[in-house]
Parts: structure tokens; sequence; C-alpha cells
């Protein structure tokens, strides 16, 4: 009987333990996106006349022209991922937090691996960028940071300015036209600098984004990084592509590593 | 003849020895390391049965695990955990199936967003265990074991606030009678 009591007071401590652990890293997310501010305003033509004709095109037809800024995204897809180059193809959930100012983005994703259910952080923050792997939610077992890693996760805030148009009109996004159809992005910030293109169709809608400046996986290597969106639908009054997929361009050819389909995207979020 | 007897008597007293030794010899401490498990990658574990009647017992264990991490390729600092936990055992001589469940509170060394929310980091773990034994019951005998041990948690990484994760795991022991 003395053991029973034991066992049942040691049950219910360990519940309460269990039930009371602290959820930092999502409480950290959470403050970013309570602090990131800027004032808000409608959009108009004189905010996007001084872009690149391309540029300006695409903003009229994602119909940004008329809505208010926004400088914060929740994006949610679902969709495929390999691990590495030999891997199969997993499936994968994942949430997408971004905000423009202070710019931070923090990705989050939960992929079936053959090791279990895996979750992934990848996070951006005043230049520093890491990527945290886990085999359960609060047990890192991989974990990446360096200057590398910081441009290569900067160059993905900028790959995802298509489902952010709003940060089209950041200050420290410099554009630059590089044909009828094409313009070239460059974005700095806390001392790093990366660019890329973003390519249109004959609707001035993003077809692909291209960069060299990203360092492919663990490695000082950069090869060049495409982003390939299409099927355009509008979510929350913004047309957004709703697929997109993702390649490196190596020597032997290319090597497609997440393909997803979008779920859900929400602006000037306050919470996650 | 004579000596036959005297021979013969002295096995007899060996053997009733030997058993009523083997009697008081019989472990109820157990220290082993687990691979997999309440420590995720390894732990080394103390077990000591609290109550035993007939074929059925009852026991508790604490051990210390540790999960290491690989920190751009290299591997570095990990997780580290104290675990604790209780088990309810059948006996079959030198068969045991056990059932219980373990609770892992780990620290781990993490970088957060910025420098600004580098800390230790604390979590725990909830880890019921079912698995089989393979265990002489006598003192100083190697023993070694298998099970299915899912790790349950509430905290952590999550997508949309669903930190309750459940995920499939088995660990595999090898340890000493005490």
């Amino acid at each position: 009987m003395k053991h029973l009591k034991t066992f049942k007071l040691s049950l219910v401590a360990m519940l309460f333990l269990f039930f009371s652990c602290e959820k930092s890293e999502m409480n950290e997310i959470e403050f970013l996106l309570n602090h990131s501010y800027t004032e808000s305003y409608t959009i108009n033509e004189a905010h996007i006349q001084h872009l690149p004709q391309a540029l300006h095109n695409y903003l009229e037809a994602v119909q940004l022209v008329g809505k208010n800024n926004s400088n914060s995204i929740k994006l949610n897809y679902y969709g495929n991922f390999k691990l590495n180059e030999k891997a199969n193809w997993a499936s994968m959930v994942a949430v997408t937090y971004v905000t423009n100012e202070p710019l931070s983005r923090n990705w989050i994703g939960e992929i079936d691996s053959p090791m279990g259910k895996m979750t992934g952080l990848d996070y951006y923050y005043n230049g520093v960028g890491k990527l945290d792997i886990r085999i359960a939610p609060s047990i890192p077992f991989m974990f990446s940071d360096g200057y590398e890693l910081s441009v290569s996760e900067l160059i993905a805030f900028l790959g995802e300015l298509v489902y952010n148009p709003s940060a089209c009109l950041n200050n420290n996004i410099q554009w630059e036209e590089v044909s009828d159809y094409a313009v070239k992005a460059t974005l700095e910030d806390a001392g790093l600098c990366v660019s890329g293109i973003f390519y249109f169709d004959e609707n001035y809608l993003i077809t692909r984004f291209e960069s060299n400046d990203r360092y492919f996986g663990d490695t000082k290597e950069q090869l060049p990084w495409i982003v390939y969106v299409d099927n355009y639908k509008v979510f929350s009054e913004i047309k957004i592509p709703t697929t997109f997929r993702a390649v490196w361009i190596k020597p032997e050819g290319e090597y497609e590593y997440i393909n997803a389909t979008i779920t859900g995207l929400l602006f000037d979020v306050k919470n996650l | 003849m004579i000596r036959i007897k005297i021979i013969i008597t002295a096995l007899i007293l060996a053997t009733i020895c030997s058993s009523a030794f083997s009697q008081e010899a019989l472990s109820k401490k157990f220290l082993f390391v687990d691979f997999g498990g309440a420590g995720i990658a390894a732990s080394l574990n103390y077990e000591q049965i609290m109550w035993m009647k007939n074929k059925h017992s009852f026991s508790l264990r604490g051990g210390l695990g540790y999960f290491p991490l690989i920190l751009n390729t290299k591997l570095s600092r990990g997780t580290y955990s104290v675990i604790l936990g209780a088990n309810y055992n059948k006996h079959f001589n030198k068969h045991i199936l056990s059932i219980g469940i373990s609770n892992a509170v780990t620290t781990t060394v993490a970088n957060g967003i910025s420098n600004d929310f580098n800390t230790l980091r604390y979590s725990h773990l909830i880890i019921p265990n079912m698995g089989y034994r393979y265990q002489k019951p006598e003192k100083h005998k190697l023993f070694a074991g298998m099970g299915y041990s899912p790790i349950i948690s509430y905290d952590g990484l999550s997508i949309e606030n669903h930190f309750f994760q459940f995920k499939n795991y088995f660990y595999l022991s090898i340890g000493l009678n005490l």
C-alpha cells in the first residue's frame, strides 16, 4: 500500500512536470512576431512607382495595390522533402513565420524520415542563421550555424517574397531591372548582403527565383539555387503561387529537394 | 564403500549448500546500459526491486542519459537527461517481461534565435516501456533485454501549438546483477 501511494504521488508529479515545461523556442518566435512593427498604410501607386516596371506590374497583378501593408506573414504548406541527395522523398508539413522589420524568418517543419518523425527549425534574425534538426521536438541531434548558413537563410527570406509581397517595399531591398521580365533584388541586413533574380511570365507573375549566393548544404560551396513557383490563387486577398519546388543546380544536374503546396497564408500575424 | 558414501554425502551437502548460497545470492539490484530508450542515445541506469511476491515484482529505476549533438558536422555538446522510472515485472525463471514508465528531465545547451536567447533549456519526456529481459536471478550475472519505449513530449518545437508528440522508439539493454 505504501508503495502504491508513492507510485501515485510520483505519477501526479510526473504529469505536472510534463505539462508545465516551458515552450521556449515557440515563445521566442512569438516574441519576434509581437515586436515587429512598421507603420500601417494602404499601398498605392506612389509607393511602387519607383520600382522596375516588371516588379511594378507584378505587384499590381497580385493585387497588392489598394491593400494594407503587412509586416509579418505565416505560411503553411505540406509536401515532400529530401534529407540528402540519396534519400527518398519524405512527407513534410511546415510553417514559416517571417517578419519584415526587424527582419526575421523562422521555418518549422515536421518530416517523416526513416528515423521517424523529425522536427526542424531554420531561423534567421539579426545576421545570424541557424539550422536545428531534432529527433524529438525538444531533443536536437544536428545543429548548424556560421556565416554560410546565415547567408543561405537570408536568401530564403528573399525567395519567399512571392508570399510576402509587402516586403518588396522594404528599404533594405534594392531593385534593378535585368530585362522586361526579370528584376534583380539585393538585400542587406545586419552586415550581410545577398542577391537573386526574379523571373516573370507574360502576365507579370513570378515563375522562378534564382540566386548564386546560397551555400550548398553544410559546405562552403556556392551553387545556383532556384525556386520554381506556380498555380497562382488568391489567399488573404493577395494572389500567390500555391505550389513551389526548390532545386540546386549541381555540375551533374538538377537536385530537387523540396516540393510543396500552400495551405494557408496570413498577413500581419502577431501570434503563433 | 564407506568412501563412496562419504563422497555421495559430500556431494549432497555441497548441492544443498550451493542451493542455499544461491538463494541468498539472488540479486535485487542491477546496473545496466540502455541503448535507445529513455536516454535517447544511451543511458547508465541502476534498478532495484522494491517488492517481490511469487513471480511478480515491482522495481524502481534511476539513470543518467546522453544524446550527442552533431554541430556543423562535428560531434559536440548534446542533451543530458536524468531518468526516473518504475517497472512491473513478471518472472518466468530467467525470462522477465516488464512494463513500466520512466520520465526523463533533459537539458540542452541551446542556441536561441539571437544570442540573447542562448540558454540552458529544460524539457521533460515521458517514456512508457514494455520489454523482455533474459536475466538469471543470481548475483554477478550479465543480462540483456530489449523493448519498445515510445517517447511522449509536450514541449519543444511545434507546428500550430500541437505540442503533444508521440514518437516510436526502442531500446536494447545490457547489464549486470549486483
